[in-house]
């Protein structure tokens, strides 16, 4: 696996998103606001019950003054503007007042088995107000003002699994199973937060001038989605997680395969791909970050994805295969125009792709071979981890940093090796580097005697057991380890927060720094209000609505 | 947290994930991982840098002194260790002495798999005349743990552990000397513990306040001291 190619990914149909809407909607999920105790300014005590196939679940919010001064999207913040749970069942008085005494307090709090995710988020300081006000006044938000953002609200951390005392994945998996597949319970929060913003806006404006406010129409709720902030944290995740990130790559490349292997290649296949052609590059144009360079990246990819939009047109009568369609645009594009071909290939083709969705979980068990024969692993090496190996490990860049943890909310930070404080704690996140150190121990063990086993080999060398086993085990996994030297000077962790945001399903990545990034999620998501009603899916790519909002 | 509690101890090597998860594997079986590894703490914390040595071996049996390292760190290698052994010598003792967190092997066992036959592991108590008795096989998804009342006359000794490979099937006590298993007073088998185990998936893990307090101040000791240039670290 690339990390170039996988910091190029976009939000595809599988993405979890994607799938999880489907399931509210297929499964028509009953979301009803069961509370909503605020008071005039908007803060107070809020509660949703949600009413999937199998469980009963309560999402609860408690939204609080924050000053502006101390609003951050850093891990390490203290206060937010909101902060929630989604738990099981429905939230009786004794267990509201536990979670009133946990909740807001997020890493320092203590929750139970019966809650699946903890989460925060903050307000937009430049769309909130803007929102409130223009209700107030009966009239529609600016579209203009929304398309800049895109949310009311932030999150800015989103835990899940077993952290803080809430239900280990396992239980999540075999006993929750609404939300049974990767970070289902992590992305309803999200969307649920989404939800109560849209809620919170429109009661303050009723509040501010309760004769005058209206309601945010429909078009312009579905084009506002939830931001997130997301930072180092989440590299570590991809590193630590291998097996599964190699199923999710393994998915997506097989649902390539499946569209172009099954796909009809009709008049009317081409007419859809064409005009989702068209619609990501409006979603491009109007992405408005402060990144030079990610504007540019849009700018080319959009550009690319005409000229290749003509191409194609020209060509509808005379085209024989999607082959043709791809071989052309891997010879004429940029890997991120690729991938972006890629992804709207996979979508026009859900009665062949979507059943994949039930294949994304993996049980990440890391299962070795100590009888496996020394000079095999040796082997094994050098076949699946010659890039490892080709990197000079002589040379100061190649450790030139460290990964940590900080003592504040044990935020991973990146240091530079001899400089900063921490190397002689530092995160095992140097994959390459590993490698590099059981195979030289290895070669010296094998100089002395060619017929050990790998067992004998870790009964000597305990400290290369770790990776061994990692790398026995990935050899029967299609996709491996990320190929790069996390080590290396020039790492570039805003490739790995893009490739897993990209399976979450965020889209408008705005890189803020190679350390972290803003993005949207669920914009152009239905509603709750939606859900019974006919759904198209394909809410992919938003753009801004056509619509005469500014009355 | 207590991959951290491992990545702090583990300066010596081994496999911190796996060790964690064996802790946890024994508290979510109601075996008390966590108190065994706070008990053994004040030997563990300063021996680390002295890897295990195998100080008598023939074709059958290896002497191995442990230094005082934590089972849950090494349960591992010397499972693979002996599996190696068994494949060129059909079946092979492991003498393990100096050893601590011993109840680690049951976990070890656990989640262990191979090809064929069985593993059985014994040692004494520290405080009483018991002897601990697990075993699996390649056949059982769960291991079976026993308790053996000794006399006094046993001779078993403390801060030692045996293993055995068999290529046999095994029920524990048909593998090892008889007078040590004659008095069986306790026995857990698979589904006693996949019962455990349902339990505590629904209810989640309980720890001691005290304890959970004690592995979370060993564990942050792994984190480093902010700075305002560290926090540019994850920011810029």
């Amino acid at each position: 696996m690339d990390i170039e190619r996988l910091g190029r990914l976009f939000p595809y149909r599988l993405s979890f998103m994607r799938i999880l809407v489907r399931r509210l909607m297929q499964e028509k999920w009953r979301i009803q606001r069961v509370r909503f105790d605020l008071d005039d300014e908007g803060y107070g005590v809020s509660i949703y019950e949600i009413q999937a196939p199998e469980n009963l679940f309560s999402f609860v919010v408690f939204s609080s003054f924050l000053d502006p001064s101390r609003r951050s999207d850093r891990v390490i913040a203290e206060e937010w503007d909101m902060t929630v749970t989604l738990c099981e069942g429905r939230v009786d008085e004794h267990r509201l007042e536990r979670f009133r005494q946990n909740v807001p307090l997020q890493e320092n709090g203590r929750l139970d088995s019966g809650c699946l995710v903890l989460s925060r988020a903050n307000k937009s300081a430049r769309t909130f107000e803007h929102v409130v006000s223009a209700l107030a006044e009966g009239k529609q938000p600016s579209v203009a003002t929304m398309a800049k953002v895109g949310y009311l609200y932030r999150t800015t951390a989103v835990y899940g699994s077993g952290k803080f005392g809430m239900a280990d994945w396992e239980k999540v998996r075999t006993k929750y199973r609404d939300f049974g597949r990767p970070f289902s319970a992590e992305m309803f929060s999200c969307y649920m937060i989404r939800q109560y913003s849209l809620d919170q806006a429109e009661f303050l404006a009723r509040k501010r001038s309760p004769d005058k406010a209206v309601p945010m129409q429909d078009t312009l709720k579905r084009y506002i989605g939830i931001g997130n902030a997301t930072g180092l944290g989440m590299a570590p995740y991809l590193i630590n997680h291998p097996m599964l990130i190699s199923r999710w790559i393994e998915i997506r490349e097989t649902a390539l395969a499946k569209a172009l292997q099954h796909g009809e290649f009709s008049p009317q296949a081409l007419i859809r791909f064409a005009s989702l052609v068209k619609k990501a590059m409006r979603h491009l144009s109007e992405i408005a970050t402060e990144n030079k360079d990610q504007n540019a990246i849009n700018e080319a990819t959009r550009v690319e994805a005409g000229e290749f939009l003509q191409w194609l047109e020209a060509g509808l009568e005379t085209l024989q295969s999607w082959q043709d369609v791809v071989a052309h645009y891997n010879d004429s594009c940029s890997v991120e125009t690729q991938e972006l071909l890629n992804t709207l290939l996979i979508e026009i083709y859900p009665e062949h792709v979507n059943d994949l969705e039930e294949d994304m979980c993996v049980a990440e068990c890391y299962e070795h071979s100590p009888e496996m024969s020394a000079t095999e692993l040796r082997d094994l090496i050098q076949t699946n981890y010659d890039w490892a190996l080709e990197v000079d490990f002589t040379a100061e860049q190649t450790r030139a940093v460290f990964w940590y943890r900080s003592e504040e909310k044990m935020e991973p930070r990146i240091g530079s090796r001899g400089i900063d404080t921490g190397a002689d704690r530092e995160l095992n996140v140097g994959i390459a580097w590993s490698v590099r150190r059981c195979y030289d121990a290895l070669a010296e063990m094998l100089d002395r005697d060619d017929e050990i086993s790998v067992g004998e080999f870790l009964f000597e060398c305990p400290q290369h057991r770790q990776v061994v086993r990692r790398l026995q085990t990935l050899a029967k996994f299609h996709y491996g380890d990320i190929r790069t030297n996390f080590l290396d000077v020039d790492v570039m962790p805003i490739h790995l927060l893009r490739c897993k945001l990209s399976f979450f399903g965020v889209s408008k990545f705005d890189p803020r720094s190679r350390f972290w990034v803003r993005n949207t999620m669920f914009q152009g998501a239905p509603l709750v209000s939606d859900i019974g009603q006919e759904f198209l899916d394909d809410w992919c790519f938003p753009v801004i609505p056509d619509e005469k909002f500014d009355a | 947290m207590l991959k951290r509690f491992f990545e702090h101890l583990n300066h010596f090597g081994g496999d911190y994930s796996e060790s964690a998860e064996n802790v946890t594997w024994l508290q979510l079986h109601g075996l008390r991982g966590v108190r065994s590894l706070l008990d053994a703490w004040p030997d563990l914390h300063h021996i680390t840098s002295q890897p295990i040595d195998c100080i008598a071996t023939n074709a059958k049996e290896s002497v191995v002194n442990m230094h005082n390292q934590s089972m849950f760190a090494v349960a591992g290698s010397l499972i693979d260790k002996i599996v190696c052994d068994r494949a060129s010598a059909g079946s092979y003792t492991l003498q393990l002495t100096n050893c601590r967190n011993r109840i680690a092997l049951v976990a070890a066992l656990a989640q262990c798999r191979f090809a064929d036959g069985s593993i059985t592991a014994y040692w004494r108590a520290e405080k009483h005349l018991l002897l601990h008795i697990v075993t699996t096989s390649s056949a059982s998804q769960f291991p079976r743990y026993q308790l053996s009342k000794l006399s006094e006359s046993d001779e078993e000794q403390y801060n030692v552990a045996t293993l055995i490979c068999s290529p046999l099937q095994s029920n524990g006590i048909d593998t090892i000397p008889e007078v040590l298993a004659k008095n069986v007073v306790l026995e857990i088998g698979g589904t006693e513990l996949a019962s455990r185990y349902e339990q505590g998936l629904q209810d989640g893990i309980e720890i001691d306040d005290s304890e959970f307090a004690s592995i979370c101040e060993i564990a942050d000791r792994v984190l480093v001291e902010a700075t305002e240039k560290s926090r540019q670290g994850a920011g810029e």
